[in-house]
Order: C-alpha cells, then sequence, then structure tokens
C-alpha cells in the first residue's frame, strides 16, 4: 500500500520541507501529551530539515523575480482552488472521511485568502503596510489578516483571538 | 491516563484539591502529579467548575488510516504548501524592509500551517502513529540527510531517531537531550559538539 510519503517522492525527490513539517506537527502533538523531550527531539528535527530545504531552495529564491514568482503563486492557488480542492473535497465527503474534508474545506478557505493578499501585494507593494496595522496568522487553520488587532474569532475555522499570533 | 491542570482556565476554586484521593492535583507550581494521579478517577475533572482540567491518556487508540484515495487528494497540494512555505520563508530572510518582511513570514506561516493540517489528515497525528514508523524504518531519512550534511550529519539524525524509538516503544517521554540546530546549514548538534559546526563551520545555532 502506498504511504503518503511513497505519493510525496512521485512529485518531489527531496522532500525536505515536507519532512520538516511531519516532525514538526508531531512535535506539537508530543507536547501535548505532556511529554516535553520528546516535543523537543521533533521540534529540532523539524528546524534541520527546514533549514536543509531552505539551503537547497536559497539560490533559486535569490534569482528569481519576486513579483513574478507571487504571480505564479497566485496562479497556482487559483488552479488548486479550481481542481484539487473541488475534486478532494468530493472525494473526501463521499469517503466520509470527515478529518480530511475538514482540511480540504478550511485550506480552501484559506486559499481564497492567500490568493487576495497577493493580489493585493502585488499592486500595492509596500503602500499596503503604510499604517499601524500588523500581520495576524490563525495558527488553527492558517488565515492571514493586515488588522489593528487579532479577531474576535477566526472567520474560517471560528477559533478565538487567543489562537491569532502576530508575525 | 492522567490529570492535567489548564492553568490558563484555572480561577483557583481548589475543589480539585478536596477531592483528590491521592493529593497529586496539591503541588506547589500548579501541575498535577502524574506519578500520583490514579489513572483517570476522574474526580478532580469532575469536580472543577471551570473545566479547567483534563485527562491525558497513556495510551492513544490507532486512528484508522484515511483510504488511498483521500490521501491522493491530499498529496499534490500538501506538496505545493510546503515549497511555498520553504520560499516565501526564504523571502522573508532576505528582505530589509520590516513591514514587508511580516507579510511574507505571516504568509509563510499560513501555507506552514496548511501543510501541517493535510499531514495531519493524511494520518500523522501522533508520534506513536505507524505512519512515523514506516518513515523511520524507510531509507528516506538517511537518504536526504545524506545529500545535504553527509554521513556525520545523517549519523546525528540517526542518534536522536534512536532516542525517539526508543521512548516511543517504552510509551514514555524521551530523556532529555541537550540539542541545538546549526542556523546555517541544519546540521542536528548534538551536546554541544564544539564551538563552530563541524559541516560549515558557522558558529550560530537554534
Amino acid at each position: 500500500m502506498m504511504t503518503m510519503l511513497d505519493k510525496v517522492l512521485e512529485q518531489d525527490e527531496r522532500p525536505l520541507g515536507v519532512l520538516s513539517l511531519v516532525f514538526g506537527s508531531l512535535g506539537e502533538a508530543a507536547g501535548r501529551q505532556q511529554r516535553p523531550n520528546m516535543a523537543k527531539l521533533l521540534s529540532s528535527l523539524s528546524l534541520s530539515f527546514q533549514i536543509q530545504a531552505m539551503k537547497e531552495d536559497k539560490q533559486g529564491a535569490l534569482a528569481a523575480d519576486r513579483s513574478e514568482w507571487l504571480g505564479a503563486l497566485q496562479e497556482q492557488i487559483k488552479e488548486q482552488l479550481a481542481d484539487d480542492y473541488k475534486a478532494g473535497i468530493q472525494t473526501a465527503t463521499e469517503l466520509g472521511e470527515r478529518g480530511v474534508l475538514r482540511a480540504l474545506l478550511w485550506g480552501q478557505k484559506v486559499s481564497m485568502i492567500q490568493n487576495s493578499l497577493i493580489g493585493r501585494f502585488l499592486r500595492q507593494e509596500n503602500k499596503l503596510l503604510d499604517g499601524d496595522q500588523q500581520m495576524y496568522v490563525c495558527e488553527a487553520c492558517g488565515f492571514v489578516i493586515l488588522s489593528d488587532g487579532a479577531p474576535d474569532i477566526c472567520p474560517i475555522c471560528k477559533a478565538p483571538s487567543h489562537r491569532f499570533a502576530s508575525v | 491516563m492522567f490529570a492535567v491542570r489548564n492553568l490558563k482556565l484555572c480561577t483557583k476554586d481548589c475543589t480539585c484539591l478536596y477531592v483528590c484521593p491521592t493529593g497529586a492535583t496539591a503541588t506547589e507550581d500548579g501541575s498535577i502529579d502524574a506519578n500520583k494521579c490514579l489513572d483517570g478517577c476522574r474526580l478532580c475533572v469532575d469536580a472543577c467548575p471551570s473545566h479547567a482540567i483534563y485527562l491525558v491518556y497513556t495510551n492513544y487508540p490507532e486512528r484508522p488510516l484515511p483510504p488511498g484515495e483521500a490521501v491522493s487528494a491530499l498529496v499534490p497540494l500538501l506538496v505545493q504548501k510546503a515549497d511555498a512555505w520553504v520560499r516565501l520563508a526564504n523571502l522573508a530572510q532576505e528582505e530589509g524592509n520590516k513591514k514587508t518582511r511580516s507579510l511574507l513570514a505571516a504568509l509563510a506561516r499560513s501555507f506552514e500551517i496548511q501543510g501541517q493540517d493535510a499531514i495531519r489528515g493524511a494520518g500523522y497525528l501522533i508520534p506513536e502513529s505507524k505512519q512515523l514508523k514506516a518513515l523511520i524504518q524507510s531509507d528516506l531519512l538517511d537518504d536526504l540527510v545524506q545529500g545535504s550534511l553527509g554521513d556525520a550529519g545523517s549519523y546525528a539524525v540517526a542518534t536522536v531517531i534512536e532516542t525517539l524509538v526508543t521512548a516511543i516503544e517504552g510509551n514514555r517521554d524521551a530523556p532529555e537531550m541537550d540539542l541545538s540546530v546549526c542556523k546555517n546549514c541544519g546540521y542536528l548538534l548534538v551536546d554541544k559538539t564544539g564551538e563552530v559546526c563541524p559541516n560549515c563551520d558557522a558558529t550560530e545555532r537554534i
């Protein structure tokens, strides 16, 4: 049986970023299980893989035209909204997979927000960030907003304001 | 099972102190002594008017894995989220303007969270999961790390993984380890190995 990683390897030979995310998520889980040393082990592995991933991407990041890359990212998001998310939501619904369905529904909404934010940034560049507003991210679902303070409630996942982190 | 107190919710009514048969709830630092806790007798949980106490399993039930089709739906999204996260993290690192940097970093964090969400959806919920075991037993970690950090780097990761596996199999927390990560290349430093990174000679570590 193909595991998630087998499928990831079909698309990416060196999925350092994906592995960082795996260890990061498991590290948080270990923390919630009241196993702080295990959590530290896992988060160190996560950080190691993240830095390795960033190093391998560094050249590409320096060489690319940022606005062009952001524009391409927007196109990718739009494609996902048109194809992957729609198809995935249908599959998960038919299979009765509630966990996967929930991840896809929130992911879809967060993607719409990301698309909109990138669009605004590309149009307004630094003027977008002129005022006193700060960036806030919902730690539960990834909703991101430029705002005066953390929202009382996340519009996507309904998490309360203390779940928001300012960046 | 053992009881844990969420100090953010605790309103100091102290009913938990009176009902606990062993005195586990009465500690000086606000924690509940898991060693004294009677494997989930629930008296404190039910007594707390602020719902500040909850039970943590020592053995979590295995979650049935989502079928292959559902995982296939998540994978293309996951790969894109991971790539976008890494690139945005690099772009943020390179950006001098503080506000632009925070926008890039916020977007990076957003993709990171989406990626982790997809991973949990695919079955990587807890360290005890079969998924992590399969990952560790495969050659993937070794191959990847060899590629960036060579034999020594791979050995350091293997050491950490061994400790992790022992803890998971023993169903307990790992022993404390002196761990840090080289800020420049990601080399895992066990026990403060020297002043500089053995892989890239950098001095900064996290």
